[in-house]
């Protein structure tokens, strides 16, 4: 369920840009390669998972606060996050500039 | 455009990376710089699609764009004016696109395209948005490229 009463991300789809709830840009998630979360390999006793294509370890976004997530990313913008457009900290905004 | 055919331990970034162009000038520039460009026709499918809907202030006249069925009517003081509609999202700068084919790739050579001109549906959402494959690997088979796309594949998710 969202709530739109608690602090959540931007995600825009077309542009697969990952903002603040005010449109800061916080990551473009560049990954070109088509990855299915489900066929990803669990990490143990972690939300997280890791990519079989580069050995990343890959940040369930949905899994972590809105505050959290943020201070990864400032921590280390390279970070690997996968977002899923029905999770509950994120609104989907397209971009018509 | 076939099922995947490639191996899933093949090393994908190691394959060599096929670019596109999408103008007259970059496509006539690689072509100059040795490649051969495989022109293509920049086709919309029609099962990519997206949604907006438009909430306007009842005071202000200003307006909000929505595209996630989560975010109501857009706000205190807010009214929808334009209900959900879809539409294409993307936009290309020519209706024409060009893959650029290295002189010496072989028949039979995985590739990986950068930059993909067909509109193949790489992501959806359960709100009914569809979004574009971007990347794929490919086959090339002497003449084009075999794009190796599962379309049973219903991929949710985003990375990087």
């Amino acid at each position: 369920m969202f709530h739109k009463n608690k602090p959540y991300l931007i995600f825009n789809p077309i542009k697969k840009q990952l903002l603040t709830e005010d449109g800061k840009l916080l990551k473009k998630l560049n990954c070109p390669f088509s990855i299915n979360w489900e066929d990803l390999k669990k990490i143990k006793s972690q939300e997280n998972r890791e990519c079989h294509l580069c050995s990343k370890q890959i940040v369930n976004s949905s899994s972590v606060t809105t505050e959290e997530l943020m201070t990864k990313i400032k921590l280390n913008p390279d970070i690997c996050l996968k977002v899923d457009l029905e999770q509950n900290n994120i609104r989907v905004e397209n971009d018509h500039a | 455009m076939t099922m995947r055919k490639i191996p899933l331990e093949t090393n994908i970034q190691n394959l060599r990376i096929i670019k596109t162009a999408r103008d007259k000038n970059s496509i006539n520039q690689a072509a100059k710089s040795g490649f051969f460009p495989l022109v293509k026709i920049v086709k919309k499918s029609e099962l990519i699609s997206s949604k907006f809907a438009i909430s306007q202030h009842e005071e202000t006249g200003e307006i909000q764009v929505l595209n996630d069925f989560r975010f109501g009517s857009g706000g205190k003081g807010y009214k929808k004016i334009i209900d959900y509609t879809s539409y294409y999202p993307y936009s290309f700068p020519s209706p024409y696109a060009a893959y650029l084919i290295p002189k010496d790739i072989e028949i039979g050579e995985h590739v990986f395209i950068e930059d993909l001109i067909e509109d193949l549906v790489g992501a959806s959402w359960n709100q009914g948005d569809k979004y574009r494959l971007e990347s794929c690997e490919a086959i090339w088979n002497g003449e084009d490229f075999d794009i190796q796309y599962n379309p049973e594949e219903n991929i949710k998710n985003f990375m990087g």
